[in-house]
């Protein structure tokens, strides 16, 4: 367990200033544990957060996020926020941060820096499936307001997105 | 040459046959003293506490060892090998993981020190949703199917193929693995995405009692953009020393992403799962079955529940195991509410399943499931959540799956743990390997007698 400490610390001191998105480099993939993703989450309430759980291996996945950056595009930025999360292993990093640098530029991704996909997950989620994608609407409040699995539309995910309050 | 490596073999065979004969012996008399399994009914750890182990799965031969591997992602601390052998390229569906394997005798106190079953090291497409798959036989061989990387002779590109390997010498010796399928011309590279050109692999495995080896597999041969696989198989009736022509069993209907299962019953009979895709992106688990040692099948006949509507990755396997005269199957179904496990059995000779029930109706999600078999005793083991972090779940059914006894949680200590497997003992006990953190730790359960259940 020890020589898992480091990480978790550099998780700590890298994540504490990318807070709410502010100053988070696209290309830099951040790892994020339950207190981070809580952390992030309670800074940004106030914004409507599209909270998406992907990677490299999941096919649907991969062709779900180019819409997903639409709509990043499109809403303001201090009214909308995507955060995205490689389930990828952490142990990955390096080659997920190369993957994304290539397929995904502009997404803004952390990557899951716990030992399993549902030990950060069960921080917003305790029932995930572990089935991805999955994406969770959360509204200004910071409630979750709704759980979506499987790839949709951008379409889908305007609507959703509008209901909830953009 | 030859001659004098036959000598070797049958040689390290009478010493091997020997040995187990001692165990055997040894353990009949632990049991005869009324003495209690050692350590194994506490559980111990079957991989190394500084190395990363994930998806274990376990059998046991005739003398009791139990022979566990799992996929080892390599020392804790230490970089992923993704990085050093894609170098740039980004293969995304890569991985490059090794198939480790230990063994436990009855009177032993720990598992043997592990060790590598692939040739080469990072040879293995290994993650927790693609499990290797081990079985063994009356003749107490040991047989491994296994996802690994390779490259197409065509195309030259980065492909996942389904390998096969065994030892005849009670794990001392694994021979070097075969690839099960023949390699596909086709470069699917763009549709796949991630750079892997081919797929075969979500490996499902079953051995009969004398040692026909049957090996399932998912396949991107004839793939489409509506991403669907086939499935493929390949028989071996000599124990594994040879393997016949591979077929393909079921078109491009099949989740590509939810592994295999099979299970053989006497010499004939044969139950192979997977989760077709039908109109509406529903992802519905299937059963077909071959009552011939494999040369027909039948058509795919739904194990029922909610109609699970998913375009993504579902990652869920189909459990099965076979009493007296039913084929019990237990799978996670997304679609319910809550999502959890549906169990559902049918008559091995029939065809149509019972309608299915929640195996842990108090879960706020249950997963993974195992089930293993003993006459009409019956163990099925899941991971769940009920109020707090994921535990190990277990019921007992003794009277063939008419009914089971309540939900039990295995003491599994404080680690995250999740992802059992289960096996049977010739002694008449249970066996459940698991994760937890990152070790795979193995127990030994008795169901318990009808006196005491009823109490």
């Amino acid at each position: 367990m020890t020589k898992r400490l480091p990480v978790l610390l550099l998780a700590s001191v890298l994540t504490h200033w990318a807070l709410a998105g502010e100053g988070h480099d696209p290309a830099v993939l951040l790892p994020m544990d339950r207190g981070i993703l809580k952390d992030e989450l309670s800074a940004s309430e106030g914004q409507v957060v599209l909270v998406n759980l992907w990677a490299t291996w999941c096919t649907p996945c991969l062709r779900e996020i180019p819409d997903l950056l639409t709509l990043e595009r499109e809403f303001p930025d201090h009214e909308f926020r995507l955060l995205a999360i490689s389930m990828d292993d952490s142990y990955s990093k390096d080659w997920v941060s190369e993957f994304k640098a290539q397929h995904f530029p502009a997404l803004r991704s952390f990557i899951n820096a716990e030992l399993d996909m549902d030990t950060l997950v069960s921080a917003i989620d305790p029932v995930w499936n572990e089935t991805l994608p999955t994406s969770y609407i959360i509204n200004r409040n910071g409630a979750v307001i709704q759980k979506i699995q499987g790839k949709k539309p951008v379409t889908f995910f305007r609507e959703q997105l509008v209901a909830a309050g953009l | 040459m030859s001659a004098v490596f036959e000598c070797l073999t049958q040689y390290r065979l009478r010493i091997g046959s020997c040995c187990q004969a001692i165990a055997a012996a040894k353990l009949s008399l632990l049991l005869l003293l009324g003495m209690a399994v050692p350590a194994l009914a506490e559980g111990v750890s079957a991989s190394a506490v500084d190395r990363r182990a994930q998806a274990p799965a376990i059998a046991v031969t005739s003398d009791g060892s139990i022979h566990a591997i799992w996929f080892d992602k390599g020392a804790v601390g230490e970089a992923d090998k993704k990085g050093e052998k894609v170098k740039g390229t980004h293969h995304s569906h890569q991985a490059f993981a090794d198939l480790y394997y230990a063994r436990w005798a009855p009177d032993e106190a720990q598992f043997t020190p592990s060790v590598r079953v692939n040739p080469e090291q990072g040879s293995v497409w290994g993650f927790s949703i693609s499990r290797a798959m081990i079985a063994t036989d009356d003749s107490d061989r040991i047989h491994i199917v296994y996802p690994g990387n390779a490259t197409s002779p065509h195309s030259g590109k980065a492909v996942a193929s389904s390998f096969y390997t065994r030892s005849v010498d009670g794990g001392n010796h694994f021979e070097i693995p075969q690839q099960l399928n023949e390699d596909p011309e086709e470069d699917l590279s763009s549709l796949i995405m991630g750079g892997l050109a081919q797929a075969q692999v979500f490996t499902g495995l079953a051995v009969s009692q004398q040692g026909a080896v049957h090996a399932f597999w998912l396949d991107t041969r004839g793939m489409t953009r509506s991403m669907r696989a086939a499935l493929y198989y390949r028989r071996s009736e000599n124990g594994g020393a040879a393997f016949g022509k591979e077929r393909r069993l079921q078109d491009n209907e099949q989740c590509p992403c939810c592994q295999v299962s099979a299970v053989a019953r006497g010499e004939s009979s044969l139950f192979v799962s997977a989760r077709k895709i039908t109109d509406g992106n529903i992802r519905t688990p299937t059963v077909i079955r071959s009552h011939d040692g494999g040369k027909t099948f039948s058509s795919p006949v739904e194990t029922g529940g909610a109609p699970w509507q998913l375009e993504g990755c579902p990652l869920k396997l189909t459990a099965m195991a076979t009493t007296a005269s039913h084929l019990h199957t237990l799978v996670h179904n997304g679609a319910e509410d809550p999502p959890g496990l549906l169990y559902a059995s049918a008559e091995t000779s029939g065809s149509d399943f019972r309608s299915p029930e929640k195996i842990h109706p108090e879960a706020a999600i249950s997963d993974s499931p195992a089930l293993a078999s003993i006459g009409d005793t019956l163990l099925a083991v899941w991971h769940a959540k009920v109020d707090g972090p994921r535990q190990i779940y277990y019921r007992f059914s003794l009277n063939g799956g008419e009914s089971f006894l309540p939900v039990q949680q295995l003491d599994t200590g404080r680690a995250s743990v999740g992802y059992p497997a289960a096996a049977t003992t010739p002694d008449g006990r249970f066996v459940i390997a698991w994760q937890a953190d990152e070790v795979i730790q193995v127990k030994q359960l008795e169901a318990p007698s009808a006196e005491v259940a009823a109490r």
